[in-house]
């Protein structure tokens, strides 16, 4: 099981954007380019998803961080069952928090999915440990979320 | 360890059992912290695993308390703060099992457990395997300090100053009367060989306070098309050399390297002496009429500790062709030579296969050699064994 997954870039950089580049000569042989881990710098993000509606915690779907300058994906997880989530070895930094397929499924009878949610986007700016974020997805946009397998 | 007939079966049954009702009930959970000890940080991204103490094998003497297969209570990555855990652990007790690259671990240097085995070897140290005891629905906690390793490195190079990349390098240390494999690694951290970089540099680390030997290997090997379009390739491994520390072919004249606790010995360098190693190409022929053999295996074998330094099957010509054999004196055999009659017999559309019978049977030959250079054709003759016609073999 992925447990988490970190990117540094040389200039010990999280972000693509903000990391330093090097030229290298035909034959060179370049040394010392040192790379730190800005472990101080890296945060857990932890909460719950619930349904705006009724307030029940949701028990499926997917939780992604995005970096607002290239929407690229940083980290991402899972919603538990029981509606929490975590993200492990986040960096300092602004983001965009989406949550997709945010759905009901009811236990036992092979997962199946009784109620779908719409999508939720939100800025998060990360500078310690976040852990109680609370988070309500909304109903879906069309008039009537439709129940699929 | 001596109760394994009685637990054996008592295990059996708990597995059984445990299928038949729902598996999570009964589990435990582990957790805990991992900590270097020369530098008092977490010991990031270390290896841990859990090993049933009934799993842990006594293979005698040998290599007492091995384990084999894998770790029954899983195996897991400790995060950035050193931190790990295990969820769902059948109960029983285990072996916490940690590693990590430079530091000390059983895992690491093919030994012994001083829980399961009192008497670790004369003059050394017991690595002391911590243990945990998993209940159902309960936690155990377990803090494990990790110790750094000695490390030895250097430069391969060949005797015309090239470096050699690519040298598969193993270390060895003394069990008994015998040199072993020292560096072994567990199931996450990576394979149990290094190899040279490009630059001919190697590095081994985590090792214990002892003597060792280096040992290279080099092995040259090509992919051959089977001849038919979709037949696919076939491996041929050309040829095999193994150098050690002292740069000598020979483990007997081998130097071994001492390590203190911790040590980090660089500059053990070697060089590879491409000029002592010599190929050996000839034929084997029948004494009556001179006609090759066209089946047999041919042999250098070292007097001294009767291990084959080189070996081949002969060719359908009944040549051979040896490459990468050190300078010395040796014994050479051919085993089991014979008049092989190949016939290809198809079997329904479009399918052979090869039928072997054999038609004369030849006595072993066994002949010293020596090597000083090149031997470039070389004419063994060996004697038919029996006049009567050999049974069909095969």
């Amino acid at each position: 099981m992925l447990r988490s997954v970190l990117v540094v870039y040389s200039g010990d950089a999280t972000r693509k954007s903000a990391a330093a580049s090097f030229t290298l000569s035909p034959g060179e042989e370049r040394t010392g380019e040192d790379i730190t881990i800005p472990l101080s710098k890296l945060h857990t993000v932890s909460g719950v998803v619930t349904a705006a509606r009724d307030g029940h915690p949701i028990n499926a779907g997917n939780l992604a961080l995005m970096s607002p300058e290239d929407k690229e994906l940083v980290a991402d997880a899972e919603i538990s069952t029981d509606g929490t989530f975590q993200i492990e070895a986040v960096p300092e930094g602004s983001y965009i928090l989406r949550i997709l397929d945010a759905h009901d499924t009811m236990k036992g009878s092979g997962d199946k999915t009784t109620y779908r949610y719409g999508d939720l986007e939100q800025s998060l700016k990360i500078e310690s440990d976040v852990p109680n974020l609370a988070l309500a997805v909304p109903e879906m946009k069309q008039a009537v979320a439709r129940t699929s397998h | 360890m001596r109760h394994w007939p009685l637990l054996l079966p008592l295990l059996t049954i708990a597995a059984t059992a445990q299928t038949n009702t729902s598996a999570r009930r009964a589990a435990g959970t582990v957790t805990g912290h991992v900590y270097c000890a020369d530098t008092n940080t977490p010991a990031r991204m270390a290896s841990v695993q859990l090993e049933r103490l009934e799993d842990v094998e006594d293979r005698g003497a040998d290599r007492p308390y091995h384990y084999s297969g894998p770790p029954s209570g899983g195996v897991v990555q400790t995060a950035f703060d050193g931190g790990f855990t295990f969820s769902s652990v059948p109960p029983g007790s285990y072996y916490v099992v940690v590693s990590a690259p430079g530091y000390l671990s059983p895992r690491a240097n093919g030994d012994e457990f001083d829980n399961a085995a009192p008497q670790p070897p004369a003059g050394q140290q017991p690595i002391v395997i911590p243990k945990v005891n998993v209940q159902a629905d309960q936690t155990a906690n377990i803090d494990v300090r990790l110790e750094r390793g000695a490390a030895i490195s250097g430069t391969v190079r060949f005797d015309d100053g090239g470096p050699a990349s690519g040298v598969h390098v193993m270390v060895l240390h003394r069990r008994k009367d015998k040199w072993v494999l020292s560096n072994f690694t567990s199931v996450i951290v990576g394979g149990n060989m290094d190899t040279t970089d490009d630059l001919g540099r190697y590095r081994v680390s985590g090792l214990r306070d002892r003597d060792y030997l280096v040992m290279l290997q080099l092995s040259r090997t090509d992919l051959e098309s089977r001849g038919a379009r979709d037949a696919g390739l076939s491996g041929i491994e050309r040829s095999m050399l193994r150098i050690y520390s002292g740069d000598t072919p020979h483990i007997g004249d081998a130097v071994p390297v001492k390590l203190g606790a911790g040590e980090e010995h660089s500059g053990a360098d070697i060089t590879i002496p491409l000029s002592k190693f010599h190929s050996i190409s000839g034929v084997v022929t029948a004494a009556g009429d001179g006609h090759p053999i066209n089946s047999g295996h041919l042999s250098i074998e070292d007097p001294r500790d009767k291990e084959a330094v080189v070996d081949a099957e002969l060719g359908s010509d009944g040549t051979f062709h040896l490459e990468g054999v050190p300078e010395g004196t040796y014994t050479l055999y051919v085993r089991s030579p014979r008049d092989q009659q190949f016939q290809e017999v198809s079997v329904g559309n479009r399918q052979t296969i090869t039928n072997e019978k054999t038609l004369h049977l030849y006595s072993d030959l066994e002949q010293t050699l020596k090597v000083e250079g090149d031997i470039p054709s070389l004419v063994l003759t060996v004697t038919e064994k029996s006049r009567q016609r050999a049974a069909r073999s095969q």
